[in-house]
Order: C-alpha cells, then sequence, then structure tokens
C-alpha cells in the first residue's frame, strides 16, 4: 500500500498538474503555469481523498483529453502515516463501498497482505481511495482554476474555500464533538 | 542401479524378517526365486515398487502380515517394512521404507477375531548412502528422498523393470514409448536441457527493456533542444542586463543632475520619490513572502482540516463499535493475549482473585483478551486515537492562519497601491524650472524603460532556471536509459550464448535420436527374430510402438509378451553398451530387470529362446518363476544364475499351507 510509483493519465492529470507546483521534467509546463494552491502532487494526493469523500464525489479516469502525471514511490516515503490515516477514515466511513460495519472496521484496519483474500482487498481498498482522489481533484478544479484568473483571485478563493468550509461543516461543534471522543 | 538385497518385515504373507541377496556377479547375473502359484511371486515385485516409490498396488491396502494383525490386542503396534539395498554409480543406497499400524479395536465375530487397525498407518522413509570407507552411513534429507530416487531410476520408467507377466505383454502396445525410450536412454538429459534453455532465453528477452531505448532517444532531442536554447537564453539575458543597467544609470544620471538643482522644489520631490520607492519596492518583496507563506500554511496538514467531519465520524463509529457487544474496545496498552493466557493458566489473576473457567472474573479477563493484540483491532484503534490527536494539534490555528495572512497580503496590496499612486502623483507634479523639468521628463522615461527592461530581465531568468532544470533532467534520464542499455547488450549477449548452446544441445539430441531409433530398429527386430520361431518381422514406428511388417490379424498374448520382451531386452542392452556415450557425455545406464512369473503367457519354445538371450542384455535378471516354467526355463539359465531361492508356506499340524507365513529360503 503507498509503495509503488503512482500515475495517472486523461484530463484528472491536466487538473493535478493545475493545482500543484510542477517539479522536475514537466514537458507541458507551459500549459500549466497558473497560481498554484499545492506545493507538490503529494500534498493534493493526500488531501482530495478526503474532500472527493467528504462532497461524496467518486470518479474515473477520463483519458478524452491527452494527459499524464506522476509520483515515484520515493515520495510516499515521508507522508506514508498521512495516507494511511486518510485511507483509514475513507475506508471506516465509505458505506457505499462496503455498508457492513464489521468488514468497514476490518478493511480499515487490514495493511497487510498475507492472504490472497487480503491481498485483494486491500487492491479494491485502495481503487476507492483513488476514485475519491479523482473526485477531489475535480471539485478543487472547479473552485480554483476554473474561476481564478491571477494570483489575487487565488489567493482570496483560498481564504474564502477554507472559511467556507468551517461555517459550512460548523467546525466549532466539529471540534467539540471530536474532543468529546479523544477526552 | 544393481540391486544387493531385499529385505521384508511382516509384509502382507512374508512373516518375520525375510532378507534375499541378489546376484552381482558378471557372468552369473541370474537370481532366480521359485514357487508355486499364489506363493507370493507378485508380492516380491511389489515390495520393491513399494519400498523406492511407495506405490501400493495391493487391492487391501493394509501391508501388515495378517497373522501379525490379528494377534494385536488393543493399543498395540506392529510394523511392517521393506529395504533395498542397491549400488548406483559405485555407491551403495539403502533405502527403507516402513508402516506403523496401531490396533484400535479388537473384538470377536462368528468365533474368530477381528482387530480394526488405525485408519492411517505411520510411514516413515529413509534413504541413506555408504561412504567409500564402506563404514560411514549419510542419511539423505527426507524431502529429497523422492527427488533422488527419481533421478536413480525415473518412477515413470520403473514398470519397464519391475513387472509381472500379464503386464509385459501390454509394453510394446502402449500407445507413445518415447518418452520411455528417451529417459532410458537418457535422452530427456538433453531435452531437459534444451528445453530449459528456451525459458532461460524467454527470461532474458523480458529483461530486454527498449522503451528505455526510445525514452533515451527522446531524453537527448530534448536535451539538444533546451542546449540550444539555453544559449539562445544566456544571450537575450545579456542584452537585457545590459539594458537595465544602461538605464538605471540613465536614471541615475538624471537624478544626480537634478539634486544638483538649486532649486528646492525639485531638490525635495527627489528626495520624495527616492523614499517612495524605496518602500515601494519593500512592499513588492513583502507581497511576495506573504503569498508564499500563505501557501505555506495552506499546506500543513490540510488533509486534517478538511477532515475535520470525516474524523470526528470516525471516531463515532469506532464508540459505537465499542458499544457494540463484543465489538470494538480499546485494549490495556502494550499488553497481548499471552499475559492473559499466562493469568489464566495459573488460575490467579494480579489482584489474587482465582479465574476458574465458568466465573465471572474469569470471564471478564477472557473479555479483556479478545481486544488484546495479536488478534484484534483494540490496539489498532488506540493508535488511530493517537493519531487523530497529533495530527489535529495542528490544525487548530488553519483557518485563523490562513485569515491573518490573507489580511496581511491585502493590506500589503493596499501599501503598494497607495506608494504607487504617491510616486505617479509625484511625477506628475509640476516643475517651474523649464530645464529642470525636461530633467525629470527624461528621468520618467528612462525610469519606464528601466522597469520593461527589468521585466523582461526577470522573465527570461525565470526561463532559463526551468531550462537548467530540464537540462539537468534530461541529463538524470539519459543517464538512466544508459544503465539500462548496458543491461540491454548484456542480455543480449546472454541470448546469443544461449541459443548457440541451445542449437549444439537440440543438434546432439537429434543426432543421438536418430542413433537410438536406428539401433532400437536393429536390436528389436534380432532379438524379436532370435525369440519368435515363426517368420515374421517387426519394425518401430515413430512413437517407438512395436509393429509388425507384415499387416497382422491375430495376436496372441504370447507373442505380445515376445515381443514386449523383445523390445525391453534391445532397451536395456542399448544403455548397458552405452551406445550413446562419445567424449565427456556419459549417458549409459545399468539396470536390473525384476520379473514376475515372466513366462505365464509364453510357450516352451518361447521360454527356450527368451533365456538364451536375457542374461545377456540386462546387467542384473532377477525373476519370481513358477516350478513348472523353471523347468523349461533352467535349461537355458542354469549357467547364468547366481543365486536361487525357494518360496515356501509354512504347514499347520495337518500338513496344511498356512497362506499367511510364507518364508524365502
Amino acid at each position: 500500500m503507498f509503495d509503488k510509483d503512482f500515475r495517472i493519465t486523461g484530463k484528472h492529470a491536466n487538473y493535478w498538474k493545475d493545482l500543484c507546483e510542477l517539479a522536475g521534467n514537466v514537458p507541458d509546463r507551459d500549459q500549466h503555469n497558473n497560481f498554484k494552491i499545492f506545493s507538490a502532487y503529494i500534498d493534493a494526493y493526500v488531501v482530495c481523498p478526503l474532500i472527493g469523500f467528504q462532497y461524496n464525489r467518486k470518479s474515473v479516469i477520463d483519458n478524452s483529453e491527452e494527459g499524464n502525471a506522476g509520483m515515484l514511490a520515493e515520495v510516499f516515503g515521508k507522508r506514508r502515516q498521512e495516507l494511511k490515516y486518510v485511507y483509514q477514515i475513507i475506508m471506516m466511513l465509505d458505506t457505499d463501498s462496503e455498508p457492513d460495519e464489521d468488514k468497514r472496521l476490518y478493511r480499515a484496519f487490514k495493511f497487510a497482505a498475507e492472504t490472497p483474500e487480503d491481498k485483494s482487498l486491500i487492491e479494491e481498498n485502495m481503487k476507492i481511495y483513488n476514485a475519491y482522489f479523482l473526485g477531489g481533484l475535480e471539485i478543487l478544479h472547479e473552485e480554483f482554476v476554473e474561476q481564478c484568473h491571477d494570483d489575487d483571485d487565488y489567493l482570496k478563493q483560498m481564504y474564502d474555500y477554507v472559511k467556507r468550509f468551517y461555517d459550512e461543516q460548523d467546525g466549532d461543534a466539529i471540534r467539540d464533538g471530536i474532543n468529546k471522543y479523544l477526552g | 542401479m544393481i540391486i544387493n538385497r531385499l529385505e521384508m518385515f511382516n509384509f502382507r504373507q512374508y512373516i518375520g524378517l525375510q532378507s534375499v541377496e541378489f546376484s552381482t556377479d558378471k557372468d552369473k547375473n541370474v537370481t532366480v526365486l521359485i514357487g508355486v502359484n499364489t506363493s507370493g511371486k507378485t508380492t516380491i515385485v511389489r515390495a520393491f515398487e513399494w519400498c523406492l516409490y511407495g506405490k501400493n498396488g495391493f487391492e487391501d491396502t493394509v501391508l501388515l502380515n495378517s497373522e501379525v494383525r490379528t494377534n494385536m490386542k488393543e493399543s498395540d503396534v506392529q510394523e511392517v517394512w521393506v529395504s533395498v539395498t542397491f549400488t548406483h554409480d559405485d555407491i551403495v543406497y539403502t533405502i527403507k521404507r516402513s508402516h506403523k499400524y496401531v490396533c484400535v479395536e479388537r473384538y470377536t465375530e462368528n468365533g474368530r477375531f477381528v482387530v480394526t487397525l488405525g485408519k492411517k498407518p505411520d510411514e516413515n522413509v529413509m534413504l541413506e548412502y555408504l561412504m567409500k570407507d564402506g563404514q560411514t552411513k549419510i542419511p539423505i534429507d527426507k524431502s529429497n528422498i523422492d527427488e533422488s530416487m527419481n533421478r536413480i531410476l525415473p518412477k515413470d520408467l520403473s514398470d519397464y523393470f519391475f513387472f509381472g507377466g500379464e503386464r509385459i505383454s501390454g509394453i510394446a502396445n502402449r500407445t507413445d514409448l518415447s518418452k520411455a525410450v528417451r529417459g532410458l536412454m537418457r535422452l530427456d538429459v538433453l531435452e531437459n536441457a534444451y528445453t530449459h534453455l528456451k525459458t532461460v532465453v524467454k527470461g532474458f528477452e523480458d529483461e530486454i527493456d527498449t522503451s528505455g531505448d526510445a525514452n533515451a532517444q527522446r531524453a537527448k532531442d530534448s536535451l539538444d533542444t533546451y542546449t540550444d536554447r539555453k544559449k539562445a537564453l544566456e544571450q537575450e539575458l545579456q542584452n537585457y542586463e545590459k539594458q537595465v543597467s544602461y538605464w538605471l544609470d540613465k536614471e541615475k544620471e538624471y537624478d544626480a543632475k537634478l539634486a544638483k538643482s538649486n532649486i528646492d522644489q525639485v531638490k525635495e520631490l527627489a528626495e520624495k520619490r527616492r523614499n517612495a520607492q524605496s518602500a515601494l519596492e519593500g512592499e513588492v518583496q513583502k507581497l511576495e513572502r506573504v503569498k508564499g507563506e500563505m501557501v505555506r500554511s495552506f499546506n500543513n496538514r490540510t488533509f486534517a482540516y478538511f477532515g475535520l467531519p470525516s474524523i470526528k465520524e470516525t471516531l463515532e463509529f469506532l464508540e459505537n463499535q465499542n458499544n457494540k457487544t463484543g465489538g470494538v474496545r480499546e485494549s490495556i496498552p502494550a499488553m497481548e493475549q499471552d499475559a492473559i493466557d499466562f493469568l489464566v493458566k495459573r488460575r490467579i489473576c494480579i489482584c489474587g482473585t482465582r479465574l476458574d473457567p465458568g466465573t465471572i472474573p474469569y470471564a471478564k479477563v477472557m473479555e479483556e483478551r479478545r481486544v488484546l493484540p495479536p488478534e484484534h483491532v483494540g490496539d489498532a484503534v488506540r493508535q488511530y486515537k493517537d493519531k487523530s490527536e497529533g495530527y489535529l494539534a495542528g490544525t487548530e490555528d488553519f483557518k485563523d492562519n490562513i485569515e491573518r495572512k490573507f489580511i496581511e497580503y491585502r493590506e500589503t496590496k493596499r501599501q503598494i497601491t497607495k506608494l504607487q499612486n504617491e510616486l505617479e502623483s509625484l511625477a506628475g507634479e509640476v516643475i517651474d524650472d523649464t530645464e529642470a523639468r525636461n530633467i525629470e521628463k527624461n528621468r520618467r522615461e528612462a525610469h519606464t524603460k528601466y522597469l520593461e527592461a527589468k521585466d523582461d530581465y526577470d522573465s527570461c531568468n525565470r526561463k532559463l532556471g526551468e531550462c537548467n532544470s530540464n537540462i539537468s533532467n534530461c541529463q538524470k534520464a539519459i543517464d538512466k536509459f544508459a544503465k539500462s542499455s548496458t543491461k540491454n547488450q548484456r542480455a543480449a549477449r546472454l541470448i546469443a550464448y544461449a541459443q548457440h548452446v541451445y542449437g549444439w544441445l537440440f543438434d546432439t539430441y537429434k543426432e543421438k535420436e536418430d542413433v537410438v531409433r536406428a539401433e532400437l530398429q536393429k536390436r528389436v527386430n534380432d532379438n524379436f527374430s532370435k525369440m519368435y520361431h515363426g517368420d515374421r518381422a517387426i519394425e518401430i514406428d515413430e512413437k517407438y510402438r512395436v509393429r509388425y511388417s507384415d499387416i497382422t490379424t491375430e495376436e496372441s498374448d504370447g507373442l505380445k509378451a515376445v515381443k514386449s520382451f523383445a523390445f525391453i531386452a534391445s532397451l536395456v542392452s542399448m544403455a548397458k553398451d552405452k551406445i550413446l556415450d562419445d567424449g565427456d557425455m556419459k549417458l549409459g545406464q545399468v539396470y536390473p530387470l525384476v520379473m514376475d512369473a515372466p513366462f505365464s503367457n509364453v510357450d516352451e519354445i518361447h521360454i527356450d529362446n527368451i533365456c538364451k538371450i536375457l542374461p545377456n542384455t540386462a546387467n542384473q535378471v532377477i525373476m519370481a518363476v513358477m516350478q513348472k516354467d523353471w523347468e523349461y526355463a533352467s535349461e537355458n539359465l542354469e549357467s547364468y544364475v547366481g543365486k536361487s531361492y525357494k518360496i515356501e508356506k509354512d504347514r499347520d499340524e495337518f500338513g496344511k499351507e498356512i497362506d499367511t507365513a510364507t518364508h524365502i529360503i
């Protein structure tokens, strides 16, 4: 899990590039020279699945346009704990893919593929994670890239988006709720 | 392989220990075991098959002697074993296979004892070889015994060496004998080698990564483009640099001229402008810094911030699971199930309470045990909560930090606009002195030009930076593909080697197979004509099946047996004569022939003929024959017999033979 090179193609690859600072050899850099809200691909890969999940948006690869973007396995190293944490959240809560509570609990805490069944379970789970990742990319692309023209727009939208999320979700109440469980 | 000795202990009708030494003499190479019908001749061949390969050919699969079995009492254990000592490539091996039977029940039915044995006997196999010193025995690892036996005498081929009279007729009529022929002549060694090389070649082919070449070419092309671009950009940058410094100097020059002016108004304006200009530069820098800081704030634990509602839900979910009966609970930190097992075993809890099954304290600790690692997720749940706490700790100020940075950004922007306006209005102020006005006009022009040139310079410099990073990436890509290209070259060389060796082995194989076919044809015909008293000739087809040259309609079992004898005798003699050996390639093998009632379907004249040939074809002949057949056979075989045994049964007090008490003497 989170230990192999990861690559996507098509529309979402371009969305990914639009949202993140581009490092290394990117041949179509000029087409993605807008203001970036994420410092690197990996930042979007950690956050987007949660955004996709929050707004119930899953997606599939759309190769109707050309695009190609990816990360090498090494990139996961430092962020694996965070990735696994986000993965656990989605595995516990995504009732669409698994209505049974016990099974959701099991899959959220099953990281080692000791049996062929577990291996295929984890593969399925990764598909869910990535489907929400693509959904999250779409949401953020709509919120930012499609609405902003210059740096000023992006920064304003960044502030608005963060604030709106807090108000919409009633952040204070959530914090109180969380503190209750974490004691 | 030459068989030295067979030992049987309580094996089927043979009671007690039977030991048979076989003749290993080169000339007197025949061992004969003579018995009446149903005396246990077939059992001898089956003892070999069971001991060497674990093949149990009996209808009633219990191998233990019936008399021994009948005398067993409940939970008695009795052993049956067979051991074969043989010589292969000058090394003496002993293989021993045994079954241990346990009596689970004993009762009387209709006045007879009935003994029920445990369903599956305990099997043990042991293969060892004697070192050249003739004393030290080295056991072969149990997991390798089957493989070792298969190397010495392949199981697939065993029925060409261990066979009963009724089985021999079928041999020459089998549908495909090529595998047997290749095996016996050890041509399969060559065949396996060249088949293996095919997979080796395939493996190397898979290793070759041709995509690397295309990528390398692309990277090289890009490198050329970027290198050209870099040169052009450097040139451009130099021009912009010159322009920047030219217009800056000009501006300074005009500034200096204005500063020299004696008019106070001009002096004052220049001072104000300088101040505003430097403030503006400071604010522009600050704006960039604040933008960067805001993005950094946004990228700090963003997942925990946007995950807040979901995290709350997961904690609720875990709490619900916890409340469910037998659900997930947090476990006692750093405790594992072993600890509870220990307490339960000693039956006293840490607090001194007795832990007897069925009591409440027992139920409580067992309930605790269920949530402990390694089996349960209890520990993982606690870790999840710890992680949540850690990640959330960074998010309390997330929104406020972004807000603060955004406010700072807006203020800085406002400040910049203010300063720009100030500069604008300063520039618009009317200077009374005509000459000074002209200088100021030129200064403004120079300043505008300077700003334009600076913009161009910055943009060109950015492009140059990108170009440099692209160049270094291309270089890295080329290096990486160069490495894979070296690997490709190596794989290509290895493929060439493997293919060459494959060709060599394949040609040798074909060449040798031709020799085998021609020689087998010759020998089979030769042997057949010596054995068969009619006038028929036989030939071998492409699958090595034996056919009559003329189309014949009738074939008696006797004729079939003669045909098979001719075939086996020829094959074994070819192996013995090492017809394929050349130079370092030693393919010749030594095989024994172990036969049970070989002549049961054959008439006297054929027995006579076969016996003239058999001792000369194989290195060793072991045969269990019926008394009446031996009378015909002995005439020709007598002079080749090195050892001879009789199979006899004990008799009861009335002189009647006891079937379950057979001996070899």
